[in-house]
């Protein structure tokens, strides 16, 4: 049993703990912790790539919110509050850490080109033969080699499940700039697996 | 088979995502289904998308991702000491 059923705080929703912990009750501020510390990480290992960058962030994420939890007004749900406070600190970190991505907008073939081109690798994998580990260790170096604002979107789409409204929420974008950036990350992310599954990456490998 | 000009391919290449996510109104649904049929590259380059969200959704969610018990540990500990100075 959870400690957490102890004291009943894990039958209030969200709001009632916002609300609680708004009244100086550090109990209901640790439940919503532990509702959200796992997302929290997910999100943000996804988003940096390493395990000791996503704890410090995780940390911050939720020291930042209680310090900003008495303006907090409920104009958003706590959960898009908080993966918006968690984007801005994994991305303020990739910015300090000083890695830089290629703007890829430029990269990508226009679609003219790319319709010209024989799909040839996804024709003649089977679609059961896709989880293997060379594929796993691909997709996931396609997704580190995101420029920082596609893989926001993306993670936030595809891997955690938001709508488009509550992803631009989290990013402070306008839904149509969201369905953009998702849709230039996907085709990023396809021509990614194309080219390395058929050994013509021209990506750089360290 | 109808010969469609680049530029038409162009646009309904952006469409792509969008209608992966039922997010297109219905007119573009339809002219974009409508144009499929007719183009069999616009058509595989959909099916190759489609196939890279959906192996992407399932990778992304390996359990190297999940949160090691001790992390968060370490993180209830930390915030008790430090929200008690803030």
């Amino acid at each position: 049993m959870s400690e957490t059923n102890a004291n009943g705080l894990n039958a209030l929703t969200d709001d009632e703990l916002v609300k609680k912990a708004q009244e100086n009750d550090y109990e209901s501020f640790e439940e919503l912790v532990r509702r959200y510390e796992k997302k929290i990480y997910g999100h943000t290992i996804r988003m940096l790539g390493n395990r000791e960058d996503a704890e410090d962030v995780l940390q911050e994420t939720f020291l930042n919110a209680f310090r900003a939890l008495g303006s907090f007004r409920g104009d958003s749900s706590f959960s898009t509050w908080i993966y918006r406070i968690a984007t801005n600190n994994a991305l303020m970190k990739i910015r300090k850490s000083g890695r830089t991505y290629t703007e890829f907008e430029e990269d990508i073939p226009p679609p003219e080109m790319m319709r010209d081109r024989p799909y040839s690798w996804f024709e003649r994998n089977p679609r059961e033969a896709f989880l293997e580990k060379e594929l796993v260790e691909t997709l996931n170096k396609a997704v580190n080699e995101l420029p920082e604002k596609y893989r926001a979107i993306f993670l936030l789409r595809d891997v955690e499940g938001f709508s488009t409204q509550r992803a631009a929420e989290v990013l402070g974008i306008s839904e149509s700039a969201a369905k953009s950036r998702l849709h230039r990350a996907r085709m990023y992310l396809r021509e990614f697996l194309e080219k390395t599954l058929d050994g013509k990456s021209t990506l750089k490998n360290e | 088979m109808s010969k469609v000009e680049p530029t038409e391919c162009d646009k309904f290449c952006e469409l792509l995502s969008c209608y992966l996510d039922n997010e297109l109104s219905s007119d573009n649904c339809k002219k974009l289904e409508q144009h499929m049929k007719d183009c069999d590259t616009c058509r595989g380059f959909f099916e190759s998308l489609e196939l890279t969200v959906e192996l992407s959704r399932k990778i992304v969610r390996c359990e190297e991702y999940e949160m090691p018990d001790e992390v968060g540990q370490r993180l209830r500990e930390i915030l008790r000491t430090r929200c008690k100075e803030c």
